[in-house]
């Protein structure tokens, strides 16, 4: 129950926020605040039941790149923890592409861009499906 | 919001504000209102309805932000260079006073001029009635392409608050974009940590380094955040360009890639700007500058503000976490899509293909 009910917990959050508190905001730029916060409840409810395949898919996307073991992340089985070290190992893996020549170095970047493109279209799968809920929410992002 | 500086409307703010003006603008001014606008996720924009001497004005007061995602602010500078524009052909806002006191009203701040027109932004363009008529567009995008002109004609040689954003170390082998590349990455890291900065990040940082035009010192003044949304419009004419936060020197093309920018005409990708077709761009820019287009370095600066712009959502939720507008956390639903843009047009040039 307590991991199952965050997603919808966060979506009713957000729901409560902009039904029941917005129109008794009435400092315009508290209301932008809150309407922010609303559609960072939503759009965070919207993925929750796909956030840790996600987290999962895109740690082994960039440990590929980066020639790592995802399966063997140092930190142990913390999820989070083994995406940082994806991260870490594939930041690594950028630097010293770039110190090749020839050839080598050509492999070698365009694996890394491959995995990077791989993890940004597989978050961007998590990102649209529940950012299309609050396309038509008031307010603006950054 | 930055939650941690009071209000304008706050009494005792307004005291002291009212104090300094009266010391330094007129000692017969009156508040008679302030309104906060919703402009700008870094500094706040405040509309001040003023008795000035017995005269009704209302003047725009910008405080400087303490925390956001261009953190550190330096207002003064941007001051510095409106005021360096003031007699030049760029329509900038005349700037009544400037105050680094940051014990007036929290932080240091400017009142200015307070220009007529219309300011719509690249996200909202297309519910303009007018933006659908393309003759008001190829207008609109004739003007943005002059506007950038008469930027790049300020003789930032000859003024020093102009020619100091020169970077320290430039030359023709190190183009003054290099600096501000690595500076975005030195402060990523700052932030995150050196190794947990994006992947993405890292790596255009290395191929931008590893890209950058060289040979040419035709640098120019650079607004550096040049797009629809820090104009102000009355009808198809620019009467006030904004938001000079970014200014620095750099290459004719800089502002060009960063209104070129992919991610920013989303809706209407086949229009530069938001405003014209590449083809029409092309040749706005050849009759106003009497030059072709450099199609590869414009492209290089295109990549160069995607990632400017991908740099923005992360110090902006990072920014959010340390009590800035909570509006500037919500980039991170477009870190995959500007990130996959960056590999994209990264391969794209790679390739030959300066496809915008």
């Amino acid at each position: 129950m307590f991991y199952e009910a965050w997603g919808l917990l966060l979506e009713r959050a957000d729901q409560v926020l902009r039904l029941d508190v917005r129109d008794h905001v009435g400092d315009p730029a508290a209301r932008a605040q809150l309407d922010a916060v609303a559609m960072m409840l939503s759009e965070l409810g919207g993925m929750w039941p796909r956030l840790f395949e996600g987290i999962q898919a895109e740690t082994t996307l960039l440990a590929g790149g980066a020639g790592t073991d995802p399966a063997q992340p140092a930190s142990g089985p913390d999820p989070l923890q083994a995406h940082g070290d994806a991260v870490q190992a594939l930041n690594d893996r950028v630097t010293a592409a770039h110190c090749l020549l020839g050839p080598e170095r050509e492999r070698a970047l365009s694996a890394v861009q491959e995995s990077i493109l791989a993890a940004a279209l597989a978050e961007g799968e998590i990102v649209e499906t529940a950012a299309f809920r609050s396309a038509d929410r008031p307010g603006r992002r950054i | 919001m930055a939650a941690e500086l009071p209000g304008l409307d706050d009494p005792a703010v307004q005291a002291s504000l009212t104090a300094h003006l009266r010391a330094h603008l007129s000692d017969e001014v009156v508040i008679d209102g302030v309104r906060r606008t919703d402009g700008g996720f870094s500094s706040e924009t405040w509309f001040l309805d003023l008795r000035l001497d017995g005269r009704p004005e209302c003047l725009v007061l910008r405080r400087q932000a303490v925390v956001g995602p261009l953190e550190p602010y330096d207002l003064g500078r941007e001051v510095g260079v409106i005021q360096a524009l003031r007699d030049s052909r760029v329509p900038v806002p005349e700037i009544r006073l400037y105050c680094d006191d940051g014990e007036v009203i929290g932080a240091p701040f400017v009142l200015m001029e307070r220009i007529e027109g219309t300011i719509p932004d690249y996200r909202n363009l297309p519910e303009l009635p007018a933006w659908s008529d393309p003759p008001v567009r190829s207008a609109m995008g004739r003007e943005v392409v002059r506007t950038l002109a008469a930027i790049q004609a300020a003789d930032w040689r000859g003024d020093p608050r102009l020619r100091s954003l020169l970077p320290a170390g430039t030359g023709p082998d190190t183009p003054p974009v290099l600096a501000r590349v690595k500076a975005i990455l030195a402060k990523l890291e700052l932030q995150v940590g050196r190794r947990r900065v994006l992947p993405v990040l890292t790596e255009t940082a290395a191929w931008l380094v590893d890209h950058a035009p060289h040979g040419a010192e035709d640098w120019v003044l650079v607004h550096g955040d040049y797009r629809v949304g820090n104009f102000i419009w009355r009808e198809t004419e620019i009467v006030g360009v904004l938001d000079w936060e970014g200014a620095g020197i750099g290459d004719p093309m800089e502002d060009l890639g960063y209104a070129c920018h992919p991610i920013m005409r989303a809706r209407a990708p086949e229009l530069m700007a938001m405003l014209v077709p590449f083809d029409e761009l092309s040749r706005i820019y050849e009759r106003e500058f009497g030059r072709s287009l450099d199609l590869l370095r414009l492209h290089y600066y295109v990549i160069y503000a995607l990632y400017f712009h991908l740099h923005t959502f992360v110090t902006g939720m990072v920014a959010a976490v340390n009590g800035a507008d909570m509006r500037v956390g919500l980039g991170y639903s477009k870190l995959y899509r500007v990130g996959a843009e960056l590999i994209r047009q990264m391969q794209a040039f790679e390739e030959g293909r300066h496809v915008l």
